[in-house]
């Protein structure tokens, strides 16, 4: 028997983010099972990123791998189209290429819910087994999440709180199945070791070290923590506390600031430094630059650098950041530092860092609210932090305020715990990760249910049969039976409802031409729609060396005056077709043109001329490209030459004109009239384009 | 079109002569051709100059022909030849050009100089198309433009080429063009067959039978073969006393490491059966660069990509062989190949690791055209390092 096959579409497995370390958790997990062939289908990458070579299964990125591709794919109409790049970006441009070249037997889905747009509408997305396996952070639910889970068969999301949301929606069928977490990299050390990392990290061994490890800072309350420090500090001053913030200090919230506005000791805010060079990390109080490696020696860049994402040139430590971060080994000892763990949030999708410190046996103090509510309970050895409602603008999405009294409150009631007591519920912490969000248990759910699948047969095929806009319209008396005719001779399908819709129509009076027109719209629309765009469909079959196209999108007018330089293009190339590209509303200016061969629809490639006549191994499709329009329409560059100092009007009984003054020509030829008195034989007759720009039709030879 | 006609078309103006001010520079010699290995951008720099001066250098001399190098202090060296980079100003350089019986060189302003000066010029054309950006001016009669075949493909019009199209072009289609615009009658006997995509790039591998001294080869950073001979203490030795890269296919000790990071450039660390991630964890713990590569086959690495999955991409490579090269068929025993990878080993000079089994070492660096070896099938994985050639 075959091995199943399946498409697994999320983060790439090598990314830091939740999905991409799920990805990698789960698709681990199925590839050691040795049960199945499995195929990634990458977001952030492109179709053949390198990165791509790194998994021991095939990998292909989401977005195509020619950046000319996708920047004409993400502004079809020259204009940059924001929710398609986001589609692009999310993989929606590959994936018909990547089913049809996969015939995968099931669809796993990882990604944000908009990922998925219009998939369910796509031929193969009932065919194969579709799995979709999101994060929903807020409520209300997001309306699309909603709406489309009728079409989901398999649809399972990363927490509870979405879970019954979506239940008390009516949709049953939806479960919760936890992002998955490499459990065996996180764990509490020995006291011993703990003790001898904070002797390394030069912290006292009675500091009562409160963590807090985030990224993407604008959903952090860090705020309300350092408010919650300072209260906590003040009410019980025998303990030695300190804050340990985890975090890239450069994103998102002005972290120091607010250390100095709730006059915060500075030696008190512990962070993560880790070294450009050698990666070793340092937890040490923040400074607001960065550090000397004690470990390499590598110097600090001296000049502060404010261009934190990408600048290459940094040297030394810096705070911890996606790009720059430190190892899981070196995370989990960063936990193994902490005696408590807080996450003050406003909502989030699985929040990572709380099964991570569950896991290194830290008792969570969560914001009950999102995901968080499942890390609260008794059973999951975490608190609940209780929160303030407030309305994201724009998604108007609920999102959690946390209370600071309520983390000094269950600060408090840790510190006075009893030790046995408060070892129990680390424990328990643990083992609530492991039970829930283990590797082994969710990837254990990945695999019964692809198992439950069965195999797809391969033989269907992904083409519509064209839509027939040219059908005469029927002459049958009976209405439903008419217009059940234009259903199955127009848009070739049945459509019941559509029917019953267009019989009430006609009831109330629209005449059947109306109807019919309708019908056949739609039929051209949808066959445009389905055709696959190629640029060289547009020209016959003479092959590219033997096309010139001349392009002017706009409009009539310059069309027209175009006309006047078609006589030359023909004359320079008479072996090949002059093809001119415009829009379809001023075709037919060119007709009937003894040297146009054909006019084509402008389309925003045509403005690239290494596109359209090759570089590199793209051979292109024209052999000379004329876009004289730039000049004249895109970066304007004639309106102020009055005069020039060329001759660009052939000799002709049939007109004169021009800008050129021969008075002003730097030429020793004599010109025979001013250009005031102008007449039907041409001022400048004597001056051919050879004796006035030799260099023009110069040919350079090699 | 050309540029020139585009800016002269697009603001309806006529060309003339271009100007450049030239200034004086002393000229140590009568007669002399220059190079200029520089440009705009490096898909535009010719690799094979110095295969180029090989060939012209013995005939120019004859007749008493000097060989200078112009150009900008970063521009590729070049070898054997009067380095004035950096030298002269833009100004002087003209003086230079105007001087010269000849100028070789890239798409470059250097080129157009030459062609506005009336100076016979050679240019050679890889990412670019001398229709567009040719010399201008002169007479054809005075200009050799060599244009790559590009394998058939178009100019990519790129910055950045991999592999680069400038050089398909022989050295000595270059050579020939130089004697024919110097009306010097030779026949140019060279034919090339093959170039290694690493054969510019010299390298110093050193047996760890040997202890290289630190004032030997200064600046160089020198490879230490511990695949070729697995012995700690030697290693241990040189790298107390200068840099290297270490190549090896089993673990170095901790120790070492961490005994002489400073000294460590980097490790090359070869994947085979029985590898370590242990080991390339203690590289990134102790801040050494590395890399990771492989002759394994890719469908055995599953569980290889696994494991190093944190450590970075592997290079998985293929041996090449005689028949893996083009104009493979035209090799004989005759042929010659010329090599800029050296292997020391005690105080002799290897040119390949067959030549250090069978104790054949060379004189001096310098005799480093011998014939290929068609014996030894081996002979050939070092391809990418050779220059093969017919003479």
């Amino acid at each position: 028997m075959r091995k199943k096959k399946i498409l697994f579409h999320s983060n790439h497995c090598l990314s830091k983010t939740g999905f991409g370390r799920h990805s990698r958790a789960i698709l681990t997990y199925l590839y050691n099972t040795g049960k199945y062939e499995i195929c990634e289908y990458a977001t952030g990458l492109s179709w053949n990123d390198p990165r791509c070579k790194a998994t021991p299964w095939k990998c292909h990125g989401v977005m195509p791998t020619d950046q000319r591709e996708l920047f004409y794919l993400v502004q079809p109409d020259g204009k940059k189209n924001e929710p398609l790049e986001r589609l692009v970006h999310y993989g929606y441009h590959n994936i018909d290429k990547i089913i049809k070249q996969e015939k995968p037997d099931v669809y796993i889905g990882v990604e944000d819910i908009w990922a998925f747009l219009s998939y369910w509408d796509k031929k193969w997305w009932n065919k194969v087994h579709t799995v979709i396996h999101t994060t929903l952070d807020s409520l209300p639910i997001l309306p699309v999440a909603v709406d489309i889970a009728p079409k989901i068969k398999h649809y399972y999301v990363w927490a509870k709180f979405a879970e019954e949301a979506l239940h008390k929606l009516g949709h049953k069928h939806v479960k919760t199945l936890h992002g998955a977490i490499d459990t065996s990299l996180f764990y509490r050390l020995s006291p011993n070791e703990r003790n001898e990392l904070r002797f390394k990290n030069q912290i006292p061994q009675d500091a009562f070290i409160i963590g807090y490890v985030f990224r993407n800072q604008l959903r952090k309350s860090v705020h309300k923590l350092l408010e919650a420090f300072v209260e906590f500090s003040k009410r019980n001053p025998k303990v030695n506390g300190y804050l340990l913030l985890h975090t890239f200090w450069e994103e998102g919230w002005d972290i120091p600031r607010y250390i100095k506005e709730f006059n915060i000791p500075n030696e008190k805010v512990l962070t993560t430094y880790v070294c450009r060079h050698c990666r070793n990390y340092d937890v040490r109080p923040f400074t607001e630059r960065d550090i000397n490696c004690r470990f390499c020696g590598m110097e600090a860049t001296p000049q502060f650098s404010h261009n934190p994402f990408f600048d290459n040139r940094r040297t030394g430590m810096l705070t911890t950041s996606t790009n720059y971060g430190i190892t899981e080994h070196q995370l989990n000892e960063v936990y193994n530092l902490m005696d408590i763990y807080v996450h003050p949030f406003t909502s989030g999708g699985q929040e990572i860092p709380v099964q991570e410190a569950k896991l290194t046996e830290l008792i969570t103090l969560v914001t009950n609210y999102s995901c968080g509510e499942e890390y609260t309970t008794p059973e999951s050895g975490g608190l609940p932090l209780d929160w303030d409602e407030y309305r994201e603008p724009d998604s108007q999405f609920i999102k959690a305020t946390t209370k600071s009294y309520s983390i000094v409150k269950n600060l408090e009631k840790v510190i006075n715990m009893k030790e046995k007591n408060r070892r129990e519920m680390e424990k328990r912490a643990r083992q609530f990760v492991l039970d829930n969000c283990s590797v082994e248990v969710v990837g254990r759910e990945y695999e019964k249910l692809i198992d439950n699948f069965s195999p797809v047969e391969w033989d269907f095929d992904f083409t519509e049969p064209p839509k027939n806009p040219k059908y005469p319209m029927p002459d049958i008396p009976d209405n439903l039976e008419w217009i059940q005719d234009l259903y199955k001779n127009i848009l070739k399908m049945k459509d019941e409802k559509g029917e019953e819709y267009w019989m009430k129509e006609l009831e109330r009076g629209i005449p059947r031409q109306q109807i019919y027109e309708f019908f056949i719209e739609t039929a051209k629309r949808e066959n445009a729609q389905n055709a696959d765009f190629d640029i060289e469909k547009l020209f016959d079959k003479e092959g590219k060396d033997k096309r010139i196209l001349y392009v002017m999108p706009q409009s009539i007018g310059d069309c027209f005056l175009s006309t006047s330089l078609f006589k030359s293009i023909k004359e320079l190339h008479p072996e090949c077709n002059l093809y001119v590209a415009t829009q379809p509303q001023y075709f037919s200016i060119f007709s009937a043109n003894p040297y146009v061969h054909k006019v084509v629809p402008y389309v925003p490639q045509m403005d690239d001329e290494m596109q359209m006549a090759g570089h590199g191994t793209h051979k292109g499709f024209v052999k000379v490209l004329y876009t004289p329009f730039f000049s004249t329409q895109r970066q304007l560059n004639y309106l102020s030459k009055d005069k020039i100092d060329l001759c660009l009007t052939k000799p002709s009984k049939d007109y004169a004109g021009g800008t050129s003054d021969p008075s002003t020509l730097k030429t020793e030829t004599p010109t025979t009239q001013q250009r005031e008195t102008p007449t039907f034989t041409l001022p400048t007759a004597t001056l051919t384009a050879g004796t006035l720009c030799p260099t023009l039709h110069q040919e350079q030879t090699v | 079109m050309h540029l020139v006609e585009t800016y002269a078309l697009n603001s309806g103006l006529t060309i003339d002569r271009p100007f450049i001010y030239q200034k004086y520079f002393p000229v140590p010699f009568d007669k002399y051709i220059l190079i200029h290995a520089g440009g705009g951008f490096s898909s535009k720099f010719y690799d094979y100059y110095n295969e180029v001066i090989a060939i012209l250098q013995p005939i120019l001399k004859e007749y008493g022909i000097e060989v200078m190098q112009t150009g900008g202090d970063k521009d590729p060296p070049l070898n054997g030849i009067v380095d004035l980079r950096g030298k002269s100003d833009l100004h002087q350089t003209a003086f230079l050009i105007k001087k010269a019986s000849l100028v070789i060189g890239n798409d470059s302003c250097i080129v157009h100089l030459a062609d506005a000066l009336d100076t016979p010029v050679i240019a050679l054309y890889g990412p670019t198309r001398p229709s567009n950006s040719g010399p201008f001016f002169g007479p054809p009669e005075k200009k050799i433009l060599i244009e790559s075949d590009r394998g058939g493909n178009m100019p990519s019009f790129s910055y950045q080429e991999d592999p680069k199209t400038i050089n398909y072009i022989k050295p000595e289609e270059v050579a020939k063009a130089a004697l024919k615009l110097l009306n010097i009658d030779k026949k140019v006997t060279r034919e090339t067959l093959y170039i290694g995509s690493d054969f510019n790039s010299p390298i110093l591998d050193v047996v760890m039978d040997t202890i290289i001294s630190p004032e030997a080869f200064p600046g160089a950073i020198l490879n230490a073969r511990m695949d070729l001979d697995f012995n700690e203490e030697r290693l241990a030795q040189n790298l107390s006393i200068r840099p290297f890269t270490i190549l090896t296919d089993k673990e170095i000790p901790l120790q070492v490491i961490e005994t002489f990071r400073r000294n460590i450039a980097g490790i090359l660390y070869q994947i085979k059966q029985g590898y370590s991630t242990e080991f390339i964890k203690n590289l990134t713990h102790n801040g050494i660069k590395y890399g990771l590569w492989t002759y394994l086959e890719e469908e055995t690495l599953g569980q290889v990509k696994l494991d190093f999955f944190d450590y970075g991409l592997i290079d998985i490579k293929k041996k090449m062989s005689k028949e893996s090269l083009e104009n493979h068929e035209k090799m004989t025993t005759s042929t010659l190949y010329k090599t800029n990878k050296f292997l020391l080993s005690g105080d002799k000079i290897y040119l390949n690791e067959i030549d250090w089994k069978n104790k054949k070492p060379i004189e001096s660096f310098e005799k480093n055209v011998n014939p290929i070896d068609l014996k030894d099938p081996d002979f050939f994985s070092d391809a990418s390092h050779y220059y093969i050639f017919n003479e």
